[in-house]
């Protein structure tokens, strides 16, 4: 199961599936067929135009894990059980580098040592050293930090597990919610309710927003447990819960109508030419065209932009049986209808909220620091030995890698 | 001495590059503006540099009203736009840095092609040749990085928020590359025309790719808030300078593959030998994994902090790990079961196909529309 051979395989499989999974159409059946044809239907009893879900995907991830975790179990024995000098002892063959005579071992141990090598007597006659030996535990961390991350990816999917609460702090929860601002809602695990404050939506200079900020409160049995800011690309995190921005929008259009102490108020969804009563004044209002962003033209104003800066709303009414048009309307701008005056109200906004935990975090965490650790030993730290043995007219020095025989034996003349 | 003087061309070559650089920044600061007279340069007083690629010049709308001479330099299209208020339509017509860049990509093309005419001569040519050829690859080199500079100052910030930013990084880590390729191998005594002679050709049409690309991809576009994060940096970074690593990977290789072809025909006397070549190849993938790795790491970081999720198995997202699992593949059969030559070469092109896929292919797929990944071709 730990072999090389069935680990390339697995590999091949792997670069096989996901080359499959990003050219074709997925989780979209009529772009899938458009693209296959008569070949279309086959494909998908393979689990074709659903590759990353199939039960064959994840079978291979979970041979190609438990390979990992096989060969990453035989190289650690290997790694413990090895003996530097029955090592060193093997690099005696092929042409060795030689040394004059006169050198004492005496003088090898200390010189070596000097250099940072690890010494290893084998006798009176021979010695093996080693240097860069955490270069061979590269491999090993890379393997396992592999399987840290693959087992703190899938933990959240896994059945329930009682592994206790290091592991498992708390269950997968994944909540998507549009709160309006001055809305409230129950979060997740008894953790109490969060209401949206404030969303801030500053403007950028292409008169986009430059980012969306969402002001949130906490209360946990009547009181303020906590005040959170949650931006995108900067979540929150309360409890074991994280906050992440995703979105906003402006969820309503409010015009107020006043009269001598009355008022009244229609609410329009933006993004739809709608019509409101207004039971009191007995007035139809309809927002004809609404600009959250407006900028004067010699036509009128324009849109500059999807962010309430300057609103301005087209409106018309019905008054004592007929249409009259308002025209454009700024927002704050008192405009007379008869008794009633109406004024344009700044719009409501709403955030786009995803709520989640992540159990699982710190294992995931552990393992991309074990895999940049692990890959810097393996590619940069390098393992070196020596096995330097006395003949009769000289000392006869081994290497692994073969330079290094070279390279010491230079030292040690030049020494 | 003719090394001396060689030096000395290349830094009066490199001094000239940036005063025309530092020349055409200025130029970008005013206005042209055609009268009578003839052309009138303006200063523009009332926007930053990022304004004037995204707005023309700095001048706002009210402005060209006030002004005759200024409304009279416009393109007639551009000025009908203007009057029906539509002010993205006036972006056009109007000299912009991005124009700017793309002239010296278009330059740094040439001098790339002439680096591969020039190290195919110094084959079997003199020291001579050989210098001209790095010198033309320097060059390159140095209005690669001018375009660098360029974009870096009219955006505030490093290019690394659309496709056409990515590429300037990579081609200029690419054509540093190459430099390093070079001086190393002049260093150390050896010859890697047979590697330039493949990397040449690639940033000649790397650049003239980046130069063709239609100036709506080129546009600096203020950063949107999910693309405002450290993360992103250090992933198009580590990004560009991974790619750029596997490029000379790729270039050693394919020179390792012909060589050996030619070499079995009895051609190709003189040419490096091949471990030096494989040496170079795996050295550079060496390099490369770790930096795809981070790559990988760093956009897995960034998309939770974005959307909540490590992975979403997005299509540029598999591409990548698609290459990242060939070099794997490489490393293994070549630290573990001790290939050489032939078969890693064909994993190392094979891994520079993935990341050239990774990079430019993914955006032909259906689809790709709605990926993580296409900002820059929004």
């Amino acid at each position: 199961m730990g072999s090389l051979r069935l680990a390339l395989w697995l590999l091949g499989g792997l670069v096989l599936a996901c080359a499959l999974g990003t050219a074709l159409p997925q989780d979209s059946w009529p772009p899938f067929r458009q693209l296959l044809g008569p070949a279309a239907p086959a494909a998908r009893l393979l689990g074709l135009n659903r590759v990353f879900t199939t039960w064959w995907f994840h079978g291979l991830l979970a041979l190609l894990a438990a390979n990992l975790l096989a060969c990453t179990g035989l190289r650690t024995r290997a790694y413990l059980r090895r003996d530097p000098v029955a090592a060193a002892r093997r690099l005696e063959v092929g042409e060795p580098v030689l040394l004059a005579a006169s050198h004492s071992p005496d003088q090898f141990t200390a010189a070596l040592r000097q250099a940072g090598w690890r010494i290893y007597p084998a006798g009176e006659q021979a010695l093996a050293a080693q240097r860069g030996r955490l270069g061979r535990l590269g491999l090993l961390v890379v393997h396992a930090s592999l399987l840290v991350i693959l087992a703190g990816a899938s933990l959240p999917y896994l059945p329930r597990l009682r592994l206790g609460g290091a592991i498992v702090p708390t269950p997968l929860v994944r909540q998507e919610v549009m709160l309006e601002q001055g809305q409230e809602m129950t979060l997740p695990l008894g953790r109490g309710r969060a209401r949206l404050e404030r969303l801030r939506v500053p403007v950028g200079a292409d008169r986009l927003p430059a980012q969306y900020y969402s002001e949130l409160s906490i209360e946990q049995a009547g009181r303020l447990a906590a005040r959170l800011t949650v931006s995108v690309n900067h979540p929150a995190t309360f409890q074991g819960l994280t906050f992440y921005q995703q979105s906003w929008l402006l969820a309503a259009v409010p015009v107020r109508a006043v009269s001598r102490g009355r008022f009244e108020t229609a609410l329009f969804r933006p993004e739809l030419r709608s019509m409101q009563l207004l039971p009191q004044s007995g007035l139809v209002l309809v927002l004809h065209d609404y600009l959250p962003d407006a900028r004067q033209t010699p036509q009128g104003p324009a849109y500059a932009g999807p962010v309430p800066v300057r609103p301005t709303a087209w409106l018309l009414v019905h008054r004592a049986g007929r249409w009259q048009d308002l025209g454009w309307v700024r927002q704050g701008e008192p405009v007379a209808c008869g008794d009633w005056t109406l004024i344009l109200q700044p719009p409501v906004l709403a955030s786009g909220l995803l709520v989640r935990t992540h159990p699982g975090l710190g294992l995931v965490w552990a393992g991309f620091a074990l895999l940049a650790a692990g890959l810097g030993l393996w590619l940069y730290v390098r393992e070196e030995l020596l096995w330097i043995k006395r003949a009769p007219a000289a000392w006869q020095c081994w290497g692994q890698p073969p330079q290094a025989a070279g390279r010491w034996a230079r030292e040690v003349e030049r020494g | 001495m003719a090394k001396w003087r060689w030096r000395r061309l290349a830094l009066v070559g490199a001094g000239l590059v940036l005063g025309a650089m530092l020349l055409l920044a200025a130029l970008a600061r005013v206005h042209l503006v055609r009268t009578p007279l003839g052309v009138l340069l303006v200063p523009r007083a009332r926007a930053g540099w990022a304004d004037a690629v995204m707005d023309v010049s700095g001048w706002t709308q009210t402005d060209y009203f006030r002004h005759p001479a200024l409304m009279a330099s416009l393109h007639p299209a551009t000025r009908q736009a203007l009057m029906v208020g539509d002010w993205s339509q006036a972006r056009h017509g109007q000299l912009t840095l991005a124009r700017v860049e793309r002239w010296l990509l278009g330059a740094a093309a040439w001098l790339f092609l002439c680096t591969t005419l020039l190290t195919a001569a110094a084959l079997a040519g003199t020291g001579k040749v050989r210098w001209a050829a790095a010198g033309a690859g320097r060059a390159g080199l140095g209005l690669v990085t001018a375009a660098v500079l360029l974009r870096a100052w009219s955006a505030g910030r490093l290019p690394y928020s659309s496709l056409y930013e990515f590429l300037l990084l990579f081609l200029w880590a690419a054509a540093g590359a190459l430099w390093a390729l070079e001086a190393a191998a002049r260093r150390q005594g050896w010859r890697a025309e047979p590697a330039e002679l493949v990397l040449a050709p690639l940033l000649a049409a790397l650049a003239s790719y980046g130069a063709g690309l239609p100036p709506r991809l080129q546009q600096v576009a203020p950063l949107v808030p999910v693309l405002q994060s450290n993360w992103l940096v250090l992933h198009v970074v580590t990004a560009a300078a991974s790619y750029a690593a596997a490029a000379v990977a790729f270039a050693a290789s394919a020179a390792l593959l012909v060589q050996e072809r030619l070499q079995r025909r009895g051609w190709g006397a003189g040419l490096p030998a091949s471990a030096m070549l494989d040496g170079v190849s795996y050295g550079c993938i060496k390099a490369a994994f770790p930096l795809l790795t981070v790559v990988i790491l760093s956009g897995a970081v960034w998309a939770k902090a974005v959307s909540g999720r490590y992975w979403s198995w997005d299509a540029k997202e598999t591409a990548a790990l698609v290459t990242w699992l060939v070099y794997v593949v490489y490393l293994h059969v070549r630290v573990r079961s001790g290939w050489r030559g032939r078969a890693p070469a064909l994993l190392a092109v094979l891994g520079f196909a993935a990341v050239m896929f990774t990079f430019l292919g993914v955006s032909l797929l259906p689809g790709f529309g709605g990926s993580y990944h296409s900002y820059g071709l929004r």
